[in-house]
């Protein structure tokens, strides 16, 4: 295991790629019909029927195993029309019917995000999609509903509406404009992908209390969970990584989200909709014809790609590997809103040990920012104490004191005047998690961000205001 | 040994592939008569050079596919079948299908 791969001559040996397995004729499992798949990590050769109920088994045993699903549950299965979707659904169907051996008690209702706003999509392409959509989850009788990505604007009122066969879209132009404003401020790509990852994340949790579905169904499979735990770890998610690959994602208090196609790759799930025959629809996203090196997501996807193509083991690796990464105190279960970050609910690093890698971050970033000659024997002294992690704070005030109207020191009592007030990027920063903070360092001004956000900044801040000016009182 | 005629075949995309082929899910193609068996690797080369209606370097990586996108000849498993050295026969159905969700 832990031998060196150095020869004696000190050239280095490398790993082998995929040897070329000579496949027997007959499925490996029934020795009687001819294989038709080869499946990576078992390297087996399976008939149809054998990995049909391959694939079967997987799913019922992933959410038996899990010990998380009751009878009176009623599940939001996510539905985007992709062939994975499609495929969850379909074995939701056949878990749910009758001739089942052992049926699904639970209930499930089907939800589909209309994100065409950010892509630009016309009105009619739009409606053609959530009709077509429709019509594959009629075939299933689930009960459907949509809603669009803009409703994360939209303050009250209902956000997810029936879809029925002839629905059209409802959409509402000011929230729409609003949308297409946040994904314009963003600049980058990646910046864009993460902030549509989290946006989503937000409209699951939100559609779900609002249709009283206590869990959540997305069809990841493990190579998508492949590849965000490497994208995760590029964009310093590292400590949510956890939450992020897992089975269960557990952030939300009352509503969780569930990825129950975990145990099978894309390709086994791909070949499942094939083989059933399941009708997709392709609905163009941000990253769609965008070339492999055009942001961190797509990066990350064409590595684990090829490594699937030439190490196929090594992919599950990767996989494993991030589900067991979750630290002791990231459960956040009886953390109080207070340390949370804003956008994806992740724990702040407030209380940093002394020398953590986001101190060393937020370091460089602060000598960077002030050039060469900026940096002196006074720029240390100047910052206050480093061990409450108070060093970010200042660099990004720094950062961003030329661009922005900084308001934080100067009125204390402006912290409820809800309107008038522009809010600076250290004051939204402090309240995120590294990784979010990475977006918003991207927008060019913050005030087109949903307004749930910048709610929860002002209460925040006037609480911690409140708690200042209260200090000198207390015991 | 040449064939004299054609090679008729129904060539499939899924998965989003079909955006880089005029979004027709389905082509029926006749492939021309050449020297020697059509393979998928000869097969690639010509769709590159017939069918594809941009990026290909979104669909083909050197002579094979890009990793991500299955083939399926027949509904059966490429990699079962010799990959690109699969000799392609009349009528065969290959499906062309990509997991990269959004490539």
């Amino acid at each position: 295991m832990c031998s060196r791969n150095d020869e004696e001559d000190g050239s280095q040996s490398l790993m082998e790629g995929k040897t070329k397995l000579t496949w027997t004729e007959v499925c490996q499992k029934c020795s009687t019909e001819k294989p038709v798949i080869q499946i990576l990590q078992i390297k087996h050769a399976y008939c149809r029927n054998c990995f049909l109920a391959h694939v079967n088994h997987k799913f019922r045993s992933t959410l038996g195993k899990s010990k998380m699903m009751k009878p009176s549950d009623v599940v939001l299965a996510a539905f985007s029309g992709s062939g994975k979707s499609n495929a969850m659904l379909h074995l939701l169907h056949a878990g749910l019917s009758e001739q089942s051996h052992k049926r699904f008690l639970f209930k499930v209702q089907v939800l589909y995000i209309d994100e065409g706003a950010i892509l630009g999509t016309s009105l009619e392409d739009r409606t053609a999609n959530l009709q077509a959509i429709s019509g594959i989850i009629e075939q299933y009788g689930f009960k459907s509903y949509y809603t669009t990505l803009a409703s994360i604007f939209e303050e009250t009122g209902s956000k997810c509406f029936p879809l029925v066969k002839d629905s059209t879209l409802k959409i509402k132009e000011n929230s729409e404009e609003e949308l297409k404003n946040l994904f314009l401020n963003v600049k980058s790509l990646t910046a864009r992908e993460d902030l549509l990852r989290q946006l989503r994340r937000k409209i699951f949790l939100q559609s779900a209390k609002e249709l009283d579905c206590c869990k959540v169904f997305t069809a990841n499979t493990s190579t998508d969970l492949a590849i965000h735990i490497l994208t995760d770890v590029s964009l310093g998610r590292g400590s949510q990584m956890h939450h992020d690959v897992s089975f269960c994602d557990p952030r939300d208090a009352s509503v969780k989200i569930i990825r129950p196609l975990l145990e099978l790759s894309s390709k086994e799930v791909t070949y499942y909709s094939v083989f059933h025959e399941l009708e997709s629809i392709y609905i163009p996203s941000l990253c769609t014809k965008a070339s492999s090196d055009s942001s961190i997501h797509n990066m990350s996807k064409q590595f684990v790609m090829e490594l699937m193509e030439n190490f196929p083991s090594t992919v599950s690796t990767v996989f494993r590997t991030g589900e067991k990464l979750g630290s002791t105190n990231t459960t956040n279960t009886c953390e109080t809103e207070d340390n949370l970050c804003i956008i994806c609910q992740m724990k702040l690093d407030v209380s940093v040990a002394a020398c953590s890698s986001v101190q060393a971050t937020d370091f460089s970033r602060l000598i960077s920012s002030l050039g060469p000659a900026g940096f002196d024997n006074k720029t240390l002294s100047q910052l206050p104490d480093t061990s409450k992690g108070i060093l970010s704070n200042q660099a990004d005030s720094l950062l961003c004191s030329s661009s922005t109207s900084c308001c934080s020191d100067s009125d204390v009592q402006c912290g409820c005047h809800k309107d008038v007030q522009r809010l600076s990027f250290p004051d939204v920063e402090k309240l995120c998690c590294y990784g979010c903070r990475l977006i918003i360092h991207d927008m060019e001004n913050t005030s087109s961000l949903p307004e749930s956000i910048l709610h929860k900044v002002r209460t925040r801040r006037s609480l911690e205001n409140m708690r200042e000016s209260i200090q000198d009182f207390l015991l | 040994m040449s064939q004299q005629q054609g090679l008729e075949i129904t060539l499939e995309f899924g998965g989003g592939a079909e955006l880089l082929f005029g979004n027709l899910k389905k082509h029926q193609v006749t492939l021309p008569a050449c020297e020697g068996k059509w393979t998928i690797r000869s097969l690639l080369t010509w769709m590159k050079d017939n069918l594809l209606k941009e990026r290909p370097e979104l669909f083909i990586q050197g002579e094979t596919v890009r990793p991500g996108i299955l083939v399926l000849v027949n509904d059966a498993d490429w990699e079962l079948l010799g990959q690109l050295d699969y000799e392609i026969e009349a009528k065969d159905n290959i499906l062309f299908i990509s997991t990269l969700h959004g490539g």
